[in-house]
């Protein structure tokens, strides 16, 4: 059983810090929409991956590092209101849908769940600033939302359903049954999923 | 539920978000003043339409420094002390606000209408 | 298959269409116009339409009461040897001899035979002979009623009008009124006689431009919560005879309409009636007068002159002023 944990936290993890390298990276990119706090958002992949990978509570870990982490890496307390708030937000929704949703049909978590992240910034933006105008601004972060969660959600699912046709998930969630070349299957895992990111 | 039912779901929200986004977006600002908020109090207002001369207003906020450029019919955020500096990407004032989360400042176009006219 | 399809198509439109209704719509008031006092005379609230006739009849009541020229009005008796125990009358005349004296005189509902002479009751603009200017001069002086309470008749020879008081006093009981009745968000206009109930429903203060006084845009914009706002100025009644202007707001110890550089007063406050006495008090007084009176009674004022606009320390950091800016601006 401790070997189960301790896999489970090495994974966790690595997903985290992948997470947070993918963070800090979009970070520095600029959108060319006059939309204040507006990001791709892409960080989510490995959210939702995780999400279905591993389980909810994995995936929950995993988002509230990876925003603690980031704040420490730049951004500052707006920044982490933000990123609270909208990972939040998605997260809850993302952890409702998921009951309803089929495997083929994870993007649409990644899609609605970027809405939901989205929605959840204006709002804190609203708060701050005090000023109820800034909603003019909601329909287009939905849109936005919209294209790049789809697309992230994509490719979280591409992700598991890859990993699921291996016998690598199942060994991941339950670890019970201990690998013949741990070694070996680390770096599978690092490779496979490294891929599936691009 | 089909997937093909999502897809109809997600592509609708995202056609009527699209739309209204860039309608609202690419209004016309209305009325002439230019209102400054920080931390939704009014700071600093201009009558846009009466500046002859362009000039530099500092906004000095508890959580940092915003330089405005005022013009005739013109305002934008020239330079401010925030990480990323987005308020200054925003560029001209138009239809929707000027914002610099960071230090909660936020730059109008507001209506020049009254609700009564006191005579 | 083919319903389940329309079911969350029809959904999805509907709830779109509600979030995008909601967001646009704006809470617009309900509303409703009368004439009564000789002038317009409009109502909004945010609440029950049915007050709004409630508000109309009092209005049209009021007028019945106080006009000096319509002879079944309690004042006309008064002004032709009767007496009257009218409640409102009495109100009124209170508080008219208070701002007299307040005033100095500045303000005096006993003034009525001077400004008949002028025609401004009527329409008939004229300018009165001298004589005659005369005796109605000598009719005029507050400090003749002495009444103070119980059945009210007048002196011989004074008669009084409420004009300059009517308006705001109308303001005050519509306001009463409806505040009983539960509102808390409403705005009236009476003939330029302004009236905040509240602020408005999403809190944000009401913005009640003043007109300015030459040309046709705002002089300025007061955000104002639960006050009145009244403004005299000379625009909106006067004549002009040989090259001279003269407006109806008269200077009782002169007898003449005021030529003292102003063009617009201002003044706010919780008492409408108390607003649209000074705001007349404080025109006669003239520019120099009215600013040391505004400041000593610590009243909230803006007034205007032709090169000088003068507003009240209280008022000054959050006023609007619109249109030419090429004014001094002087905070008393």
């Amino acid at each position: 059983m401790k070997r189960a944990l301790t896999k489970r936290i090495v994974i966790d993890g690595v997903l985290t810090a992948m997470a947070l390298a993918i963070w800090v990276v979009e970070a520095q990119i600029p959108l060319p929409l006059p939309v204040p706090g507006i990001k791709l958002g892409l960080a989510n992949v490995v959210t939702l991956f995780a999400m279905f990978a591993l389980g909810p509570l994995d995936a929950g870990v995993i988002l509230l590092v990876r925003i603690g982490l980031g704040s420490v890496f730049g951004g500052g307390l707006t920044a982490f209101l933000f990123s609270l708030a909208g990972g939040a937000l998605c997260y809850l929704l993302c952890l409702l849908l998921r009951l309803v949703v089929k495997d083929k049909q994870i993007w649409v978590l990644g899609a609605l769940g970027a809405i939901a992240h989205n929605a959840a910034q204006i709002g804190v933006a609203i708060a701050l600033t005090r000023t109820t105008g800034l909603v003019v601004y909601l329909p287009v972060l939905v849109a936005a939302g919209v294209i790049t969660g789809t697309l992230t959600g994509l490719a979280a699912q591409a992700s598991y359903l890859a990993l699921k046709r291996t016998t690598l998930l199942s060994r991941l969630k339950g670890g019970a049954s201990l690998p013949k070349e741990p070694d070996d299957v680390a770096g599978e895992e690092d490779e496979t999923e490294k891929k599936n990111q691009k | 539920m089909k997937t093909w039912v999502w897809v109809v779901i997600v592509a609708v929200i995202l056609a009527v978000s699209l739309t209204v986004g860039v309608v609202l977006l690419t209004r016309q600002p209305q009325g002439n003043v230019a209102y400054v908020y920080v931390d939704g109090e009014l700071v600093y207002q201009v009558d846009l339409s009466k500046v002859d001369q362009p000039y530099l207003y500092t906004v000095n906020t508890p959580y940092g420094t915003n330089v405005l450029e005022i013009a005739k019919d013109s305002i934008r955020i020239a330079d401010a002390d925030c990480p990323h500096k987005e308020c200054v990407e925003q560029g001209r004032l138009k239809g929707s606000p000027l914002v610099c989360l960071p230090h909660r400042l936020v730059v109008k176009i507001a209506e020049d209408d009254a609700d009564s006219v006191s005579r | 298959m083919r319903k389940p399809f329309f079911v969350i198509v029809i959904s999805v439109c509907l709830v779109l269409s509600l979030g995008l209704g909601l967001f646009g719509c704006k809470q617009a008031p309900k509303e409703k116009t009368f004439f009564a006092m000789n002038t317009l005379m409009t109502v909004s609230l945010y609440g029950d339409s049915a007050l709004l006739d409630e508000c109309g009849r009092l209005l049209a009541s009021l007028d019945r009461t106080l006009s000096a020229t319509d002879p079944t009005s309690e004042v006309y008796r008064l002004n032709h040897g009767g007496t009257s125990e009218d409640e409102h009358v009495k109100e009124l005349l209170d508080k008219s001899l208070a701002l007299s004296r307040l005033t100095e005189g500045a303000f005096d509902p006993t003034v009525y035979p001077v400004v008949r002479a002028w025609g401004f009751t009527t329409g008939d603009y004229r300018i009165p002979a001298q004589d005659e200017l005369t005796a109605a001069l000598s009719k005029v002086g507050y400090e003749r009623i002495a009444w103070k309470e119980g059945s009210i008749s007048l002196p011989q020879g004074v008669e009084i009008d409420f004009g300059g008081i009517a308006k705001g006093y109308a303001g005050d009981l519509v306001k009463r009124y409806l505040l009983d009745k539960g509102l808390t968000s409403g705005l009236l206009n009476l003939g330029g006689n302004v009236v905040a109930i509240g602020a408005k429903p999403d809190g944000t203060p009401y913005r009640i431009a003043v007109k300015d006084p030459v040309g046709e845009g705002y002089m300025c914009i007061l955000p104002v919560v639960d006050k009145s706002v009244v403004t005299s100025g000379l625009y909106e009644r006067y004549f002009e005879k040989d090259g001279v202007k003269y407006g109806h707001i008269v200077d009782p110890s002169t007898g003449y309409p005021v030529d003292n550089g102003f063009l617009s007063v201002t003044v706010v406050g919780e008492d409408g009636a108390k607003c649209d006495a000074l705001s007349t008090a404080l025109f006669v007084m003239g520019p120099q007068k009215a600013c040391e009176f505004a400041k000593s009674n610590a009243l909230s004022v803006v007034m205007a002159t032709e090169d000088c606009l003068y507003v009240s320390s209280d008022l000054s950091s959050s006023i609007a002023w619109k249109g030419e800016q090429n004014k001094r601006v002087v905070t008393l």
